[in-house]
């Protein structure tokens, strides 16, 4: 339903998407991989429209993506919570919450829903944005993408700097997301967290498609994991280390 | 081809004759005005009366044609000086008039004597330019700073029996001295300013100043104020009840015709002074006001007599030269023995500088309802030094 | 005593006019990063349009409502035709904004010159407002009181308005972080025009306001940019606390400045700001400039 078809894109003069393709099936997480500065982030970018695709195409459910402008891109669906999650930290955890919501009380989640999957944010709905802990914004950002009664979502590194209790949990939430039949974009640098998620996978490699397999083909191929993600037999946790090894086999 | 040549020659020899003698013919007049910002109004009066004063002469001199220039020197001493050698250097004019804005007049003086062009000033009221930084080339029809100020102070003191006064002026050297020639001529007649408050030139708000006032308690107030500002200053004075209790006296610019016409009430009971009223009732003045009247379809102001004064004066030298503005030195004789009635009388004295009558006036309502400087006293023959045999340098 | 009073309720009259133009300069600049350098002309505007429209119906509360109105809907199209093009301009087209804002200030009063002249004129002070008041032997002006009444009934209106309703959560959210808002479906195009025409309409409605205290003239621009200037600097960009409380200082000073040190009053102003600047460099309630 959403596909990427030969996307070019560039940060001024500097080339930075080299033609990438890629889709995302109904109900599929798809996880997105590479090593830093491989245009995991400026993929995720092109797509909300925050990137000019300079060439080839954004399609998603038969419309086209590219060239509209983000505020419609999210109009479309996409509930995207970004790299750094980017809370509004003059807004309250409520405020966050209900402030892109278009279809109040009618959409699959509603405040009530998000207290009761996140109760951290229940208790802290009236705190500022800029007063929660980095596990906090990161749950907040995830609810704030699903207030949106989005029909996809597209995350941004969501583990990232974050403990194994708070890495769990949003596992756990985003599975139950899944159950619901939402299709996910997963930008990951912890494969572990990715294997567990994801259906299929896409490997970028300095703005090109360069392996694209299921997450059992994936397991297996090591010369992959070695070449495209600096990952070592016996070694799968991501590069980052600031996970644990909750992921080999 | 040899003929065809010759014809051009002859025909651009024709040319130039014909336009430098054109070029002689005129009499070309300089009107430097501030035309824009707060004394734009000011300066329109100021062109209206000069060009009234043109018309009148039927545009020309002795046969000659009038051509007057009018250029907008923005209040601002550096672009009088510009505005001034473009109208000297391109337009070549014979004389300058105007000058609303006093530090203009100061700026010019050294390129006016380089380039011996004479200038004859309707109102700008340095006190040196016709004092001890005299020069031959400058005359002025309007009134020197202190010159009717002094003797005002004297009035206020003597006649209208106010011993305690606060001054209120903007903060300017013209502004400053005023009040100083004021307290001197309180003093001389055994009163004395309490309190100089001076204000920016573009103050919007004088509420705060008020407080000032209230604190002094005195029998009147004295305000320099011009244009929008005193528009402005009278309105807040009356809006705050300071009317009631500091009866409002002051320099003509704050009751200037434009200004109690758009004031309204608020102005009315002012007593101020100038060298001038539209309600002098005199059949010269009269004469005047009827003919400005017709000619603009507004009322003539204290600076609409001025314009008409120096451009007045520069044309009864030029008849008295027989139109030769272009000898200098005839012109400049000729100047200095000019005498005006019309619209009030005036001469020049040794400095180059005119010698009023001041007349003391009242804004109420005149015939018809509508608000006039009213005359209620007259000082005559109101020299530049005073009190009088004060040495000229 | 009394004259200390006296000189609060001025120095009031005065700050809530600036808070008027700074709230909405500071809420420009908050959200589009936009240094609105036509402030003044859009408060000059405000009070032209109000004299005429009393000139032509006599009202002058018509004036005083529909005035702003005009103004702000000017303000809309000012910015669609000419802002929306700068923005996608390198560094956000910042410095091209001030120059074209600053172009347009001489535009602006160059049309008003050229339609009312450059004579300074009056609103007359409506009929119920006029006259003063004795408040425990002080005597102010009615309409002074009712400025305060204005200004206060404004700025609570307008802090309900941004901290509680729908509209100003989307306003705070694209203050903090304006493509993070658009992500989720916040229009911040529109939201940009809305609070250009919010923030002119407010410096209208001080202009409209001003004119039977203060007059009419083409010169109103300036005089009144910079001290609001300084007021959005002292009070920090984009908060509008900070407007409405650096107002208030601003104004206080600036009254009893001129009171009681007169040739030092813009040095008070001044001191002020560079105090503030150099303790608190955003400002008292700034945003941070960072992202």
């Amino acid at each position: 339903m959403l596909e990427l078809k030969n996307v070019h894109a560039y940060y001024g003069d500097s080339h930075v998407l080299h033609g990438v393709s890629l889709c995302v099936e109904d109900g599929e997480v798809v996880g997105l991989l590479g090593r830093n500065g491989a245009g995991k982030t400026t993929t995720l970018l092109t797509i909300m429209g925050y990137v000019r695709c300079r060439d080839g195409s954004i399609a998603y459910k038969g419309q086209r993506l590219d060239g509209l402008q983000s505020y419609l891109i999210a109009r479309c669906g996409m509930g995207f919570v970004p790299q750094e999650r980017r809370i509004f930290p003059s807004l309250t955890v409520r405020e966050n919450l209900t402030v892109g919501e278009r279809r109040a009380g009618r959409g699959r989640w509603r405040l009530k829903d998000i207290f009761d999957i996140f109760p951290n944010l229940g208790e802290r709905q009236k705190n500022l944005g800029c007063h929660l802990s980095g596990g906090e914004q990161q749950m907040l950002a995830i609810a704030r993408a699903l207030m949106l009664d989005p029909s996809m979502l597209l995350l941004d590194e969501p583990s990232e700097g974050l403990a194994p209790m708070i890495v769990e949990k949003i596992v756990q939430v985003l599975r139950e997301v899944k159950n619901k039949g939402l299709p996910i974009l997963l930008i990951e640098q912890n494969l572990g967290t990715a294997l567990k998620l994801a259906d299929r996978h896409y490997i970028l490699s300095k703005g090109e498609i360069c392996y694209r397999g299921t997450s059992a083909e994936l397991e297996a191929d090591e010369t992959v994991k070695r070449q495209y993600l600096g990952v070592y037999a016996g070694e799968a946790a991501g590069g980052q280390g600031q996970a644990p090894r909750q992921t080999t086999v | 081809m040899r003929t065809y040549t010759h014809a051009l020659w002859s025909l651009a020899l024709v040319w130039a004759v014909a336009g430098s003698a054109g070029a002689a013919d005129e009499i070309k007049i300089g009107l430097l005005y501030p035309t824009s910002g707060i004394y734009a109004a000011p300066a329109k009066q100021g062109i209206q009366g000069a060009t009234l004063a043109f018309e009148e002469a039927g545009g020309q001199v002795a046969g000659r044609k009038i051509v007057t220039i009018v250029e907008d020197d923005e209040a601002k001493p550096e672009v009088a000086l510009a505005k001034a050698k473009k109208l000297a250097e391109s337009d070549r004019v014979n004389v300058l008039m105007g000058i609303i804005w006093s530090p203009n007049a100061m700026a010019l003086r050294g390129y006016l004597s380089e380039r011996k062009l004479p200038l004859v000033i309707s109102e700008a009221a340095p006190r040196p330019i016709t004092q001890e930084l005299g020069t031959p080339y400058i005359f002025r029809t309007g009134f020197a700073s202190g010159q009717l100020d002094y003797p005002f102070g004297q009035y206020a003191c003597s006649k209208l029996g106010y011993k305690k006064i606060v001054v209120i002026a903007f903060d300017s050297i013209f502004g400053r001295e005023l009040g100083d020639f004021i307290d001197a001529g309180c003093k001389q007649a055994g009163g004395a300013v309490v309190e100089k408050i001076y204000a920016p030139v573009e103050t919007a708000d004088f509420a705060p100043y008020f407080a000032r006032i209230q604190q002094a308690n005195p029998d009147a107030v004295w305000a320099l104020w011009a244009g929008a500002a005193a528009l402005r200053f009278l309105k807040q004075y009356d809006d705050f009840g300071m009317k009631q209790k500091y009866p409002l006296i002051g320099h003509g610019a704050l009751t200037d015709e434009a200004v109690i016409n758009a004031a309204g009430s608020v102005a009315q009971g002012v007593v101020s002074y100038y060298n001038w009223s539209p309600a002098i009732d005199t059949p010269e003045n009269k004469r005047f006001v009827e003919a400005y009247r017709k000619r603009w379809g507004s009322e003539p102001g204290v600076y609409s007599a001025g314009g008409y004064r120096a451009a007045s004066a520069i044309l009864a030298a030029a008849k008295a030269v027989g139109g030769d503005v272009a000898n200098t030195p005839k012109f400049l004789e000729a100047l200095k023995a000019v005498r005006l009635d019309i619209p009030s009388p005036i001469r020049f004295d040794a400095h180059q500088q005119a010698v009023h009558s001041l007349y003391i006036r009242r804004v109420q309502p005149g015939p018809g309802g509508k608000l006039v400087n009213a005359v209620i006293g007259e000082v005559r023959g109101i020299e530049q030094y005073w009190p009088k045999g004060k040495p000229a340098k | 005593m009394q004259l200390v009073a006296f000189q609060v309720v001025n120095g009031l009259v005065y700050g809530m006019l600036l808070f008027l133009l700074a709230a909405g300069l500071s809420l420009i600049f908050g959200l589009m990063r936009v240094l609105n350098l036509a402030h003044g002309s859009f408060y000059m505007l405000g009070a032209f349009i109000g004299l005429a429209l009393v000139q032509a119906t006599g009202n002058y509360w018509l004036a005083f409502f529909v005035a702003p109105l005009l103004v702000a809907l000017l303000g809309a199209v000012f910015e669609i035709l000419f802002l929306r093009p700068l923005y996608r301009r390198e560094h956000g087209g910042h410095l091209d904004q001030m120059l074209l804002t600053v172009g347009f200030i001489f535009v602006f009063v160059d049309v008003v010159r050229s339609i009312w002249g450059g004579d300074v004129l009056g609103i007359p002070t409506p009929e119920a407002l006029s006259g003063a008041v004795s408040i425990f032997g002080v005597f102010l002006p009615k309409y002074r009181l009712f400025i305060i009444v204005l200004g206060l009934a404004l700025a609570a209106t307008l802090w309900f308005f941004i901290e509680y309703s729908r509209l100003g959560a989307m306003l705070r959210a694209g203050v903090d972080d304006a493509d993070m808002a658009e992500g989720l479906g916040i229009n911040v195009s529109r939201m940009f025009t809305l609070t250009f025409a919010l923030g002119v309409g407010l410096a209208a409605l001080a202009g409209v306001s001003s004119g039977p205290m203060l007059g009419v003239h083409t010169g109103m621009d300036l005089e009144i940019l910079i001290v609001t200037l300084i007021v959005v600097v002292v009070g920090g960009m984009g908060s509008l606390k900070g407007a409405l409380i650096a107002s208030i200082l601003i104004g206080e000073a600036d009254t009893f400045g001129k009171a009681y040190f007169p040739e030092a009053t813009m040095f008070l102003t001044y001191l002020i700001m560079v105090g503030v600047l150099l303790f608190r460099p955003t400002g008292l309630f700034g945003i941070r400039q960072d992202a």
